[in-house]
């Protein structure tokens, strides 16, 4: 029976782990003066609708490439599967109205370009270390 | 006489590279893409905007864009495109769009240049497979004959998103420009044999009545300086994207104006022999006075729902009196699905009236054509692969009820009611 429960409490544990790391986080350049920001919001910014913050600094969205944390940001904020988003930037491209995010392959450069660019806003898995850079709070 | 589509394309070059030498940090944030792609259409029947019977590849597009963030507000940007349809484009490079867009806040920018149309869901992006499942946009509300004219134009827009706070936002742009046109389009090829048809009926039977026709003879035309031009064309388009996540509705007004003339040349023939020389002076003003689209799209997870409605309300006058009205009506329904990360489907129906007041197409048989010259109902299914994340292969069918966007200078043989439609494409973008 224990060690039914051990397995029980294992595989809820492992669960939760997994549960964890599939959460996002948004990470701002310091000189982005907000604290909150809406999914709303995001969506606009990974869209390209909304291209100022409120201070009049140009945002700069940054994504990662293909990978399970681009995958789940994309549908908690931006509510596209990636093919749908890939094609709505694609239209922009070869339409000349609009540039997409720039792309990273890790979280570490992307981290480090958010930090070093004026108005660049990112994402990062919740467990990522991203040191002293700024975390909003979702509203 | 300097080609104005070249002159313009070497301007816009040339300050591209002026540029690039003027700043290396520029040089740093130019971005160039490109897509290549090619095609296949097969037909039973009838022939669809080319010799499709037999099968033809003269389908293909080529397309490469460089755009530029010259400072925080400022953009600029050019795509070159070479394409194949039939006898449309015949890969002549063309400056597809080049502008410059200050983006001076979210609710409003200023574009200068050429400029795709914002018209309903697709028009913008007609040229690019990577955007649908589809090979064919529907072809009830994108016609590829009115593709000239309807694709882009050449003057200034403002556009931006207007926020309405718990009611969603909206994206609208307004414009005002003209097309270059010519005799090459499908559109002045369609609109002059309109032209020459009516002339030509009207002098057989007066010729006729008159005595000067014997009987056996028939007409033969030439047309000498032909000139077409867009006077004027205007628009806009409003997007608003409801509360509802990814449920959105749009409507979009194109107006235009078309001037054209031309000197036909027709002959009387008997026995091959010319009996007599007619020069009739011609000159039409085609007047769109609305082509309306109402446009709905609704995503949820890996589906999505698409619907637009079209109609135009547009006549040719000559010499002060109607000569023609244009009263299109269409429609489609369409839902494509991600079946995996490859794997796409999708389907649409599609329905075409091309007079509004005839849908059943009773004054065409009245004048002893077939009745189905008044529709194209479209039922099409369609499967899409992607082999890659920039390279794309899809097919589909289409069964086809009427004969309406059928160009009958394809079919001299005539027209059948039911056929079908076959296309293949694979595209590679960059």
């Amino acid at each position: 029976m224990k060690k039914i429960l051990l397995l029980m409490i294992l595989v809820f544990a492992a669960g939760f782990t997994l549960q964890a790391q599939e959460s996002v986080k948004i990470i701002v350049n310091d000189q982005v003066e907000i604290q909150t920001i809406s999914h709303n919001t995001i969506q606009k910014i990974y869209l390209g609708k909304k291209q100022t913050w409120d201070n009049g600094l140009k945002i700069i969205p940054v994504m990662l490439s293909e990978c399970p944390i681009q995958e789940i940001f994309l549908k908690e904020f931006v509510q596209r599967n990636y093919a749908l988003f890939n094609a709505y930037w694609l239209r922009a491209i070869y339409t000349g109205t609009g540039v997409p995010p720039v792309t990273f392959s890790s979280e570490s450069e992307l981290i480090e370009y958010v930090r070093s660019t004026p108005g660049a806003i990112g994402y990062a898995a919740n467990s990522t270390n991203s040191g002293e850079l700024k975390t909003l709070e979702i509203n | 006489m300097p080609n104005p589509k070249r002159c313009m394309t070497s301007i816009l070059l040339g300050m591209f590279f002026a540029s690039l030498g003027f700043s290396q940090s520029l040089f740093n944030d130019l971005k160039i893409h490109g897509f290549l792609s090619q095609g296949f259409l097969q037909t039973t029947k009838n022939n669809y905007f080319m010799e499709t019977k037999n099968g033809n590849l003269e389908y293909n597009e080529a397309a490469i864009n460089f755009s530029i963030q010259i400072n925080a507000k400022l953009r600029g940007g050019m795509q070159l495109l070479s394409r194949d349809f039939g006898s449309d484009g015949n890969n002549e490079t063309i400056l597809d769009w080049g502008y410059l867009d200050y983006h001076w806040k979210d609710e409003l920018g200023i574009r200068a240049g050429k400029i795709k149309r914002p018209n309903g869901l697709y028009n913008a992006g007609r040229d690019i497979d990577a955007l649908r499942t589809f090979v064919m946009l529907p072809q009830s509300v994108y016609d590829e004959s009115m593709r000239e004219i309807t694709l882009s134009f050449q003057g200034a827009s403002i556009y931006g998103n207007l926020s309405l706070k718990a009611l969603g936002n909206l994206d609208y742009e307004a414009y005002y420009g003209i097309s270059n046109m010519d005799y090459d389009m499908a559109f002045t090829r369609k609109l002059m044999e309109n032209a020459i048809v009516q002339i030509e009926a009207d002098l057989f039977r007066n010729l006729t009545m008159a005595g000067a026709l014997p009987p056996g003879a028939s007409l033969s035309h030439r047309v000498v300086n032909p000139s077409i031009r867009m006077k004027n064309s205007e628009g806009i388009s409003v997007f608003w994207n409801t509360p509802v996540t990814n449920l959105r509705f749009g409507v979009s007004r194109m107006m235009l104006k078309v001037n054209h003339s031309a000197t036909i040349d027709f002959s009387a023939l008997m026995e091959g022999r010319n009996i007599l020389g007619i020069t009739i002076p011609y000159a039409s003003c085609v007047n769109y006075k609305a082509m309306d689209t109402f446009s709905g799209e609704y995503i949820w997870k890996n589906l999505t729902l698409a619907g637009e409605f079209y109609y135009t309300d547009g006549e040719a006058k000559s010499e002060g009196r109607v000569v023609k009205t244009m009263k299109n009506e269409a429609y489609y329904g369409q839902a494509a699905y991600r079946l995996s990360p490859k794997w796409e489907a999708g389907t649409y129906y599609s329905v075409h009236y091309i007079n509004s007041d005839d849908k059943e197409g009773k004054q065409l048989k009245s004048i002893g054509e077939p009745e189905y010259l008044a529709w194209q109902k479209d039922a099409c299914f369609a499967l899409r692969f992607d082999i890659a994340n920039n390279w794309l292969v899809k097919g589909e069918v289409h069964l086809i009820n009427g004969t309406s966007l059928a160009d009958q200078s394809l079919n001299t043989d005539g027209t059948e009611k039911n056929w079908r439609l076959f296309a293949l494409k694979t595209s590679f973008t960059f």
